[in-house]
């Protein structure tokens, strides 16, 4: 894994450099292996489970999950992540309570419980493998772009 | 939804006294790492800061446009390049101090 | 470490920090106000650059970058929502291998096949590209050259590169991506209905009784979709779900009536609802009579392999695979009464029970029913047949374009109905409906372009899987790949696309945003600018055009796809191109470039640069001189404007979260062929489907045929591919933010626990997935959001390091010439 991560990156930094040849250059979510030959197949993620939230990268992303979800149900019957995240039940489970966001309609309609297009947990909120991305992000936080909060000092 | 591990204490409890990052920290002995990073500066201060990047053992600072400037880090480990890193970070006068490459050379190649 | 190899590290780590800083020549420097303003971020519209469901979001721009993105409130489609890739498109462009250079295969500083990339400037690229382009065509004429563009495409690059195909080289060797996705939706649409793409529209999920799945896992693929179905199912006790599929996934939670069936029988399952129908006489009969008429359809069609393939050779019926007869109601119901429940739930693996109460969705006339489908359909050696039959049954209870009773066929890529199918880059289509094969349609075509008559090619070029047998044959030499990641995509393709790219008689060009594995297979790579990196528009499944502005700057010297279009138009004459003697008759083009020809000719060029938004960047219009997006869509506009495709004024859609066409009078429409919400339905008509001349929609009997490969005692599992919710688009994108990667970093092989058990393999093992094409690596999963009956394998196709498609076959449905994915046999052994 390292490895195939380092070569990787070889590979980026050599689409920047003006005047080198780019002589090994591959896919770099290949890694070095080129086309014909089969690579070696990473193991099965391991999930981050320490239950630490993770900051968002802005305001508006869903949180991800710090925990796993494997065997979780998630049917018509049965929500096994409203069973903690849920508002009545996040006294006694200590989960963040689901976003008020949740219990608004399609129409803007404020509803006593989650609002059914939202049952889904898992097409917005996802678990994540402990596995580092083979290319980098270069994505900028608002907050490093000089803004002064008020509250800051 | 919490989890109890068996001896009792609480996932949470558990985990809490675990550093973030310890499975990237690998301690293969013979590396070199070389990385590199964005340091933003207060304007005014950046023939100051610049000077001062210039002082420091394993630190390059490769180029410089208004109050950004991109400074190259080398060290035996992924941890040393960090604590560089952390310490341009902290300096007076540097708004933030962001890596974006960094590269770990193995001496012995692997597969 | 050697001295050199550090030398060159820090040379890379240098470059790619000053990239990220912005501390390049290229990148224009944006201003940083100070003040309160520091903290505002400037929020614009955009679709979302993924999926064919077309969510509306808003992009926060600070400091030239996107710094956020989040469901816009005010898009009817997803009113706020937007699913996990969705909420990431703020990374997406922000991966650190952007392309930000063309990049050109050399050896001892000129180009070589066999050479290493090294960065060149525009000027080079296009210098060698037009060289080899003019040799192919000198030495072999138009049919030599080809392009292979894509659903995400923009409204204006797939019509700047129709026009520069067909009206510029003479090349039909033109088609989209899209025809791995919707190629038999498309062509079952023409054929039943005589024009393309769904009568109804999303506004069918909030009046539906009934949902039925055909093929299609909504919950992952479509998720903001399934929201409105879920929201209905669940907030509505009386409505229910089917969902039907060869495996169970997440879909299947919703679902009231699951079914589980044998792969390639859901043709049987259609007919005997067909059947049903008839037999408890619930056939809507004033409609069937006026509204329809019946037909047989050719059978034995092949399996759209090579010629020489023993299966084609056995296939009576492969040479007109989409011939069809007249007939009558007393003859297709004596076809389908052989689909017998018993028979069917036989052949299918489906309990009688389910298929009764499947069957009884459709044929109850108090339910509203909206049918959904996306590749289960449509990857399908029999595509086209799935979607006619499916018509067959909403038409018989003439539960159709009104709201709730809609079969409607869902797309994968944002602008598959939009530039796909609508701009027409299909080899055998043109802008709004028309077929490159009729005269009438090219002289209109010629028209509009103000090219000379009889210079547009009137033979069908080469289709995607076509157009790779051709570059291995050596018969299509000079190939540019925009958008698209054909390399991994492409079935078979170690065996018939590989081959091709490296073919030495051929010179390959991929334009592309980040190194996917089809670029560094090229020759040449231009580098592209995405998403809000350039103006556009996209066109989404239920019809609704969506405009953007550019709101950011693209990296380096990365261009749209437009711009490198048009662009390279320059570097051809028409003397270079366009035969004598059209020029001896027309001599009034001789000596004109093909961008004076195409793009400088009073229509494209018609709109200022004043007329483009003061407010925003425009990269593009700045260039050439004037507003050239509005030009290109206004040119295109007029095709379909008056004939059923009516776009609005292009200025409008900058206001307006998407418009759905055709847009007759400032007024989109939501129901098409039915009077009262389609203005091109005459009072008095009621229903009327004037894509054919007579009117009518057309029924056509055809039956259950096998699939092309079957599983058998050496390979002995169905391999089905496919997607999952956090990956799309081959992962060039979704591969690169930190949080999709991480939450599915790579594919694997979902199993049948007791098939695992039974080859004495675990959870978590290596394994190959073994077919007679090739093999990859990958590990077993029995556990996680797929569950497989025995049987059948599952594994998507997103992650460059497992090439599934080395494994798939590249059999297509013969009338449609849309591979199938979802069907092949193979073997499942330890490594």
């Amino acid at each position: 894994m390292k490895t195939r991560i380092l070569l990787a990156l070889i590979g980026a930094g050599a689409v920047f450099t003006i005047s080198t040849a780019l002589a090994q250059m591959g896919a770099e979510l290949r890694g070095d292996v080129p086309f014909t030959e089969s690579a070696p197949a990473d193991p099965l993620p391991k999930w981050t489970v320490d239950d630490i939230r993770k900051m968002r990268a802005y305001p508006d992303q869903p949180p991800v999950i710090p925990h796993s979800i494997e065997g979780y149900q998630l049917s018509v019957n049965s929500n096994r992540c409203l069973s903690c995240h849920k508002r009545e039940l996040t006294e006694g489970s200590g989960a963040p309570m689901i976003s008020v966001t949740h219990y608004i309609t399609r129409e803007g309609q404020m509803l006593a419980d989650v609002s059914p297009r939202r049952y889904f947990c898992t097409a917005c909120h996802v678990p994540q493998a402990t596995a580092a991305p083979p290319v980098k992000n270069t994505f900028r936080d608002m907050s490093e772009m000089g803004v002064e909060h008020a509250g800051d000092k | 939804m919490m989890d109890t591990p068996s001896d009792g204490v609480t996932r949470r409890q558990f985990l809490a006294g675990r550093t973030g990052r310890n499975h990237d920290a690998e301690s293969a002995p013979e590396q070199h790492c070389i990385s590199s990073a964005v340091v933003a500066v207060l304007p005014g201060r950046e023939d100051e800061i610049a000077a001062r990047l210039a002082e420091m053992n394993g630190v390059e600072l490769s180029a410089r446009q208004g109050s950004k400037m991109v400074v190259l880090l080398e060290g035996p480990s992924s941890g040393a390049v960090g604590g560089l890193l952390l310490q341009i970070a902290v300096m007076d006068g540097v708004i933030t101090a962001n890596m974006v490459f960094e590269h770990v050379e193995q001496e012995v190649q692997g597969a | 470490m050697d001295l050199s190899r550090r030398d060159l590290l820090k040379a890379q780590a240098a470059a790619i920090a000053a990239t990220a800083a912005g501390i390049v020549p290229e990148a224009a420097a944006q201003p940083v106000p100070g003040g309160v303003s520091a903290l505002e971020i400037k929020w614009s519209k955009a679709p979302c650059r993924f999926c064919g469901t077309g969510c509306g979001v808003m992009v926060g721009v600070k400091e030239g970058k996107v710094v956020a993105t989040h469901g816009d409130m005010q898009a009817e489609v997803n009113r706020g929502l937007n699913c996990v890739k969705g909420y990431f498109l703020s990374k997406i462009m922000y991966g650190a291998d952007r392309l930000t250079q063309p990049l050109l295969r050399k050896k001892n500083g000129v180009y070589d096949k066999e050479g290493e990339f090294e960065p060149v400037s525009w000027d080079e690229a296009f210098d060698v590209m037009a060289e080899k382009c003019k040799q192919v065509l000198k030495e072999k004429g138009p049919t030599a050259v080809g392009m292979f563009g894509s659903g995400q495409w923009t409204i204006f690059e797939g019509y700047a590169a129709t026009k520069l195909m067909r009206a510029g080289f003479r090349s039909n060797n033109l088609d989209p991506n899209a025809r791995h996705c919707m190629a038999s939706a498309a062509v079952a649409f023409m054929r039943t209905f005589g024009m393309d793409e769904p009568m109804g529209c999303y506004d069918d999920f909030e009046a539906a009784d009934a949902f039925v799945l055909w093929g299609s896992n909504m919950a992952e693929m479509h998720p903001i979709l399934w929201t409105r179905v879920a929201d209905r199912r669940l907030g509505h006790p009386h409505v229910r779900c089917a969902v039907l599929s060869t495996f169970t996934h997440r879909s299947m939670d919703l679902a009231d009536i699951p079914i589980i069936f044998k792969p390639g029988t859901d043709l049987a399952i259609l007919n005997y609802i067909a059947n049903h129908i008839i037999t408890t006489g619930r056939v809507h009969e004033d409609f069937v009579r006026d509204h329809t008429v019946f037909v047989k359809g050719e059978t034995n069609i092949g399996y759209g392999l090579r010629p020489e393939h023993p299966l084609e050779q056995a296939a009576a019926g492969a040479g007109d695979p989409g011939k069809t007869e007249p007939s009558s109601f007393e003859e297709f119901k004596a076809f389908v009464s052989e689909y017998t429940l018993e028979k069917v739930s036989e052949l299918s693996g489906v309990e009688p029970g389910f298929l009764e109460e499947l069957a009884e969705l459709y044929a109850d006339p108090a339910k509203k029913v909206m049918s959904l489908w996306t590749m289960g359909f449509n990857q399908h050696v029999r595509g086209v047949w799935a979607n006619q039959m499916l018509y067959n049954i909403h038409l018989l209870t003439g539960k159709i374009s009104e709201p709730g009773n809609s079969p409607f066929s869902l797309t994968g890529q944002p602008s598959a109905c939009g530039t796909a199918r609508e701009v027409g880059t299909f080899a055998h289509r043109l802008p709004a409906d028309m077929l490159v094969v009729n005269p009438e349609h090219r002289a209109h075509a010629e028209e509009i372009w103000k090219v000379p008559h009889g210079l547009l090619p009137d033979k069908v070029g080469y289709h995607a899987v076509q157009q790779d047998r051709m570059l291995k044959d050596g018969k299509l030499n000079w190939y540019w790949i925009q958008v698209n990641n054909n390399l991994q995509a492409a079935p078979n393709n170690d065996q018939e696309t590989y081959p091709g790219y490296r073919n030495p008689e051929n010179f390959i060009v991929v334009s592309d945003a980040y190194p996917t594995i089809t670029a560094v297979n090229a020759d040449l790579i231009l580098p592209a600018a995405m998403w809000v990196e350039k103006e556009g528009a996209y066109g989404n499944a239920e019809r609704r055009t969506h405009v953007w502005h550019q709101l950011v700057s693209a990296p380096g010297e990365a261009r749209s796809d437009m711009w490198q279009l048009v662009e390279f138009s320059k570097r051809f004459t028409t003397d270079e191109v366009w035969p004598a003697e059209i020029l001896d008759s027309n001599p009034d083009y001789r000596g004109k470039s093909l961008y004076d020809v195409l793009f400088r000719n009073g229509q494209v060029d018609r709109f200022p640069l004043s007329e483009a938004s003061p407010e925003h960047e425009n990269h593009e219009a700045k260039h050439f001189g004037f507003y050239i997006q509005k030009g290109l869509f206004e040119e295109y506009a007029s095709f379909g404007r008056g004939h059923g495709h009516d776009l609005a004024p292009y200025d409008m859609y900058h206001q307006v979260r998407g418009l759905r066409w055709p847009v007759v009078d400032g007024k989109e429409t939501l129901w098409r062929y039915r009077e009262g919400y389609d203005p091109y339905v005459k009072p008095g008509e009621g229903v009327k489907f004037y894509g054919n001349a007579d009117g009518k929609a057309k029924i056509i009997a055809v039956p259950y045929e096998p699939p092309a490969e079957s599983p058998d005692e050496e390979f002995d599992l169905w391999l089905v591919t496919g997607r999952v919710l956090e990956h799309w688009h081959s992962g060039s994108m979704t591969m690169r933010v930190p949080e999709l990667y991480k939450a599915f970093p790579g594919a694997v092989c979902f199993m049948n626990a007791d098939d695992a058990r039974d080859r004495g393999l675990n959870q978590g093992a290596e394994i190959k997935v073994v077919s007679r094409r090739g093999e990859m690596r990958t590990r077993l999963e029995t556990r996680g959001r797929n569950r497989m009956p025995k049987g059948v394998v599952f594994v998507p196709w997103f992650d460059a390091s497992q090439l599934i498609n080395k494994v798939t076959l590249d059999a297509t449905d013969p009338i449609s010439k849309q591979t199938d994915f979802k069907k092949c046999a193979v073997k499942i052994v330890s490594v």
